[in-house]
């Protein structure tokens, strides 16, 4: 397995859980990401997530997309998929508002860093 | 036949057959988890798949109180992965000291040897002498802390050999200048200052171990390097030199090494492993199902590592959060930027908190026992902080729990959770300090 960490904007949220939905392992792979809790040093606020996934994924993430037994908005997975820019040392990316930027690296948080992304902090309790 | 002395009443029988289980007797509520159980972990939340290696998710882990409270999370990116580290306590902070071809870097690279301790020896290489060419690999360290940073080294062609620790993209960072042979040879050269040693390495002849410290002077995302020749534009050579076993650990001292094939898999000559499901602190965690906690109190026991404490960080909570009449939380750390645990409670009609300073990056039993009136929270048995609870005596409560987020959705928690449990009553204090010794012995955690 390889871990992948991907910052999402949060324009993009809907479109990216239809892709997770789509090549993820079952429907609740649409909740994938959740709040745009993140933010770059322009304020612009994106979804993150992290995890393991098959060695495979960054090809199958590239490939025709195939509509699921469970079913998923096709025509919002493919505005994700192309939106997905991937992290390579050639060509290193950062987070922005028009692409789902996606590092493959076990340090997740190494990642993030890398791609220029911090945590909104959370609002003080009542 | 039992002989006098070793009866059903025996302390001693007791002690060897205590469970942490035996606390819910047949009415407590609650849910209880071990990481080093793999019987209980599966891949999926349907519990199909198993577990049975580090760095594999983990989609459910099955209660061991008897009570049927399962933690499961059915989204594959959002499920905590199974970790193990040393017994000896995890000091490795590379995500990968064992296969610096997958280190990134422009330099040559192939398997050189493989030690008697089985530890592997790569030739580096350089044969471009315009621009210097090394092997990388990022990691975060922070701000105020001091970083030793190390590797095994033999001279190869290279004139000189170097070891650096540095923040990308600026001039701040400590570079080890070695030029072989004497240990006398090395050298700090680089933007800032640091201590530098070379020790010949005592097992393996012709071997020097490289060391450095680096005062980190941010927070963020910094770089180890091994450079198979010299990095100054002044120096340009060209050539290999031998490099295994990098580290990085806190503190100035390079202790035993530790072997990282993953950020989720370390292991130490000479000690077993300790297993946890690991949270990121950006998006896993588990939930439990609504279950109806009684009105006595409620106890927390959570063996447990901090790994950050840069944000607020959710152990275990009701849902959707401790504030409703007979929530609970346990955090860590307590606040944005606090080096604290934290305990939650609201009994009835009001809350309460309490939180103690404790560092990230060390292994802890927290315990928070809360009955009617008060509550305390201990840490590594002994007691760090307590409250008086005003409002009200403690009320039932149906809800599910959260594990490692509050609610699913905020307050990730950047956790190594070895073992959880959770009862609605307060246990007694001999109960709850059986309970951390049963913890600690998960986590290999030493209580005081």
């Amino acid at each position: 397995m390889i871990t992948i960490t991907i910052a999402c904007p949060e324009a993009l949220i809907a479109d990216a859980n239809q892709l997770a939905r789509c090549i993820g392992y079952g429907p609740d792979d649409d909740q994938t990401y959740g709040a745009a809790s993140w933010q770059d040093a322009g304020g612009n606020r994106y979804a993150v997530a992290s995890g393991p996934v098959g060695a495979a994924f960054p090809q199958a993430a590239a490939s025709l997309l195939a509509s699921p037994q469970w079913g998923a908005d096709m025509a919002a997975a493919a505005r994700a998929q192309a939106a997905i820019r991937i992290w390579t040392e050639d060509q290193p990316i950062t987070a922005s508002p028009d692409h789902i930027a996606v590092v493959i690296g076990d340090d997740a948080r190494a990642a993030l860093a890398g791609l220029g992304v911090t945590q909104v902090p959370e609002e003080a309790e009542a | 036949m039992l002989g006098v002395g070793y009866g059903i009443a025996s302390p001693a029988l007791w002690a060897a057959r205590w469970s942490p289980g035996l606390v819910y007797g047949p009415s407590g509520q609650g849910a209880l988890f071990r990481a080093n159980r793999f019987d209980t972990l599966f891949q999926d939340a349907a519990g199909t798949i198993p577990v049975n290696a580090p760095g594999q998710p983990v989609g459910l882990i099955r209660d061991l109180s008897g009570r049927g409270n399962h933690a499961s999370q059915a989204v594959a990116l959002s499920r905590p992965i199974l970790a193990r580290h040393p017994a000896s306590g995890l000091r490795q902070l590379l995500s990968n000291s064992t296969d610096l071809t997958a280190w990134g870097g422009s330099a040559g690279v192939a398997l050189h040897q493989t030690l008697a301790s089985g530890e592997l020896v790569y030739e580096i290489s350089d044969n471009d002498s315009a621009v210097n060419h090394s092997r990388s690999l990022s990691v975060n360290l922070t701000s105020g802390q001091s970083y030793c940073f190390s590797a095994r080294v033999r001279a190869g062609s290279a004139e000189k050999t170097q070891i650096s620790c540095q923040t990308p993209g600026s001039s701040a960072g400590v570079v080890v200048t070695w030029s072989g042979g004497a240990p006398s040879s090395v050298v700090t050269n680089g933007p800032q200052t640091g201590a530098v040693s070379c020790d010949p390495d005592p097992v393996n002849a012709g071997y020097y171990i490289l060391r450095g410290v680096l005062n980190a002077a941010v927070s963020g995302l910094h770089t180890m390097y091994l450079w198979p020749s010299a990095y100054e534009a002044s120096g340009l050579t060209t050539g290999t030199s031998y490099f295994s076993s990098p580290q990085i650990e806190t503190g100035t001292v390079r202790t035993g090494y530790q072997a990282a094939t993953s950020t989720y898999d370390v292991s130490e000559a000479g000690y077993g492993s300790v297993w946890g499901l690991r949270t990121n602190g950006i998006n896993q965690w588990l939930e439990i199902a609504a279950f109806a906690s009684g009105s006595a109190g409620r106890t927390i026991v959570a063996a447990i590592r901090k790994r950050s404490d840069v944000a607020r960080g959710t152990v275990i909570e009701h849902r959707p959060n401790f504030s409703r009449p007979g929530g609970i939380g346990l955090f860590a750390p307590a606040a944005d930027g606090a080096a604290s645990y934290g305990v939650n409670v609201y009994p009835a009609s009001s809350g309460s908190a309490i939180s103690s300073g404790y560092p990230a990056l060390t292994d802890c039993i927290v315990t928070a026992v809360a009955q009617n009136g008060s509550c305390i929270m201990r840490i590594n048995g002994a007691q760090v902080a307590s409250a008086t609870l005003a409002g009200g005596d403690w009320v039932t409560f149906n809800a599910g729990m959260t594990i490692g987020a509050r609610d699913g959705s905020s307050l990730f928690g950047d956790l190594m959770i070895y073992g959880l449990l959770y009862i609605d009553r307060p246990l007694a204090a001999a109960e709850y300090a059986r309970a951390e010794q049963y913890m600690a012995r998960l986590a290999g955690v030493t209580l005081a």
